[in-house]
């Protein structure tokens, strides 16, 4: 597969997915140019790969925690109490809705490695393996941050959401 | 379950995403950029991986027939010293066909720059952008509204991204996507069976109802602008990329050609550098090369060779050569030796000093 093939089949899923790791459509159109101009840089290697859209993705995840670790004052922890303040007390008509925004404010507030695993876990439908071998960490390092993020997700939503048999295990 | 309403919160994020179409028109510029900030320094070792070139056939020479090849001297040694390669009539100067235009633009802009790039992905394209204000120097920075007009391109409804506000352009389907603050917005359409046009903003707030104006105000162009430089030779496996003329006046005209290694003709071995082979040659009224360095003779003219220390100027190769009257090239190469770099100097088909192509005239607007 070419370089040029490659953008134009899969450029927008690229972009999709940055914007999935990211959660910022701007940064996410940055970070995907950032790493298009140097993965075109280095396709006659790339290109060799059996899967160089998932070697990409790499770069994109990398990147995107590269930039998050050089700017970290902008991962702010947030408290169970605060995120309170982003749900609404009770489900008023609109709850569907709703309860559809407070995830997506919710998964805003994940610390970067975090959200970045349940991008790569949910979807990418990738295995815990797959994703540790991404991220370059262990699996049991994947695993704790999946079960940090969904028990804090969880934690924050109104209980109306969250049963009982869905708590983590 | 909790993991589907992340699944349904990741589908929607990812829904925002920006326009792939947006992206991709933006790429060769970010290229260049990333080589340009890599040459000088201005992102220092952040950005020292990006250095690139879009390693493509110039897409934009017309007329192909019917316009001599560059000035192709076999030996450096072969030009006389002191004298110009010169050419002997506008008909040796290679042409960029405009294509589209619009014919309103807002209020305040004028054009600044024409760029040329294979893009490849895409088919063919070319980018004409309006600014405030330009100076003779790299022209890429400030508020700019950007006019890309992509041709050849393989079933062009399909590259349209249609999430945006579905809008009408003379009849033509078209998508808009607003900024969102950060003075990005764009509106794309097809305009023919193998043509995309896009109007995209760039650091600037410009209401949607202008846009949309100048967007229906677009039509045939039949222009051509001139090309005043070529490269008569490069290193083996080596093309030309793009082709950007830039400039406070005609008179006062920017030329910024880059070349690089066909990706093509690569090596290919794993830790091959030789795909980030590369050089920029710019004739215009400044320089931004580093003071200083050995003085050279190039061209018959005077020239010097400043040598960056910093880390992020590790790897790159300066030459600037004095043309006289106020006009300087310089060459910034990156993976290619000094003499190289002399090589493809001495042998750069340049106008007479003083020569100002009559069909330079809309960068005096």
């Amino acid at each position: 597969m070419t370089f040029e093939e490659f953008v134009s089949t899969r450029l927008g899923n690229l972009v999709r997915y940055a914007t999935v790791v990211t959660w910022d459509a701007h940064l996410a159109e940055d970070i995907t140019q950032n790493v298009l101009v140097r993965a075109q840089a280095r396709w006659s290697r790339i290109g060799r790969m059996d899967a160089p859209e998932l070697y990409v993705k790499r770069m994109v995840v990398n990147e995107f925690l590269s930039w998050r670790r050089r700017r970290a004052a902008q991962s702010i922890p947030v408290t169970a109490e605060t995120l309170d303040g982003f749900l609404p007390a009770t489900r008023d008509l609109a709850a569907d809705h709703d309860e559809r925004d407070a995830m997506l404010r919710l998964i805003a507030t994940l610390p970067p490695r975090q959200r970045a695993v349940i991008a790569l876990r949910f979807y990418e439908d990738l295995a815990v393996e797959q994703i540790a071998e991404m991220l370059g960490c262990r699996t049991v390092t994947v695993r704790t941050h999946l079960a940090r993020a969904l028990a804090t997700l969880q934690g924050a939503l109104p209980a109306t959401l969250v049963t009982a048999e869905e708590l983590p295990r | 379950m909790i993991e589907d309403l992340v699944r349904t919160a990741q589908e929607r994020q990812a829904d925002r995403a920006v326009p792939a179409e947006r992206l991709l028109a933006a790429l060769p510029q970010r290229a260049a950029g990333a080589r340009r900030r890599r040459q000088f320094g201005v992102l220092g070792a952040a950005m020292a991986a990006a250095a690139v070139v879009v390693a493509v056939t110039v897409p934009v020479v017309a007329l192909r027939g019917s316009v001599p090849e560059p000035a192709v001297v076999a030996d450096a040694p072969s030009l006389s010293p002191g004298v110009l390669v010169t050419p002997t009539g506008a008909a040796q100067l290679g042409m960029i066909a405009i294509r589209y235009g619009p014919a309103w633009i807002p209020s305040g802009f004028s054009e600044s720059i024409r760029q040329a790039d294979s893009a490849g992905p895409s088919g063919q394209s070319l980018t004409r952008v309006w600014k405030k204000q330009a100076g003779a120097g790299d022209p890429w920075s400030g508020a700019s509204i950007a006019l890309t007009i992509r041709t050849e391109v393989v079933d062009p409804a399909r590259t349209l991204d249609t999430s945006g506000q579905k809008v009408d352009i003379n009849g033509a389907e078209g998508w808009f996507s607003p900024s969102r603050g950060d003075g990005k917005a764009a509106l794309a359409w097809v305009a023919g069976y193998d043509t995309v046009l896009m109007i995209s903003t760039s650091h600037v707030e410009v209401i949607a109802a202008d846009l949309l104006r100048m967007a229906r105000s677009v039509g045939p162009a039949l222009a051509l602008t001139s090309v005043p430089v070529l490269l008569g030779w490069l290193p083996d496996g080596w093309e030309t990329g793009g082709v950007t003329i830039s400039g406070p006046s005609a008179a006062a005209w920017r030329y910024e050609i880059t070349a690089g290694r066909s990706p093509v003709a690569s090596p290919g071995p794993e830790k091959s550098v030789a795909d980030s082979s590369s050089v920029s040659v710019v004739v215009g009224t400044v320089t931004e090369a580093p003071a200083g360095g050995e003085k050279l003779t190039v061209r018959g003219r005077p020239a010097r060779h400043p040598v960056r220390t910093d880390a992020a100027g590790h790897g790159l190769t300066y030459l600037v050569v004095d043309l006289g009257q106020g006009r300087v090239m310089t060459l910034t190469g990156e993976g290619i030796t000094l003499g190289d770099l002399t090589r493809i100097a001495e042998q750069a088909a340049l106008p007479p000093i003083g020569f100002t192509p009559k069909d330079l005239g809309w960068l005096d607007h």
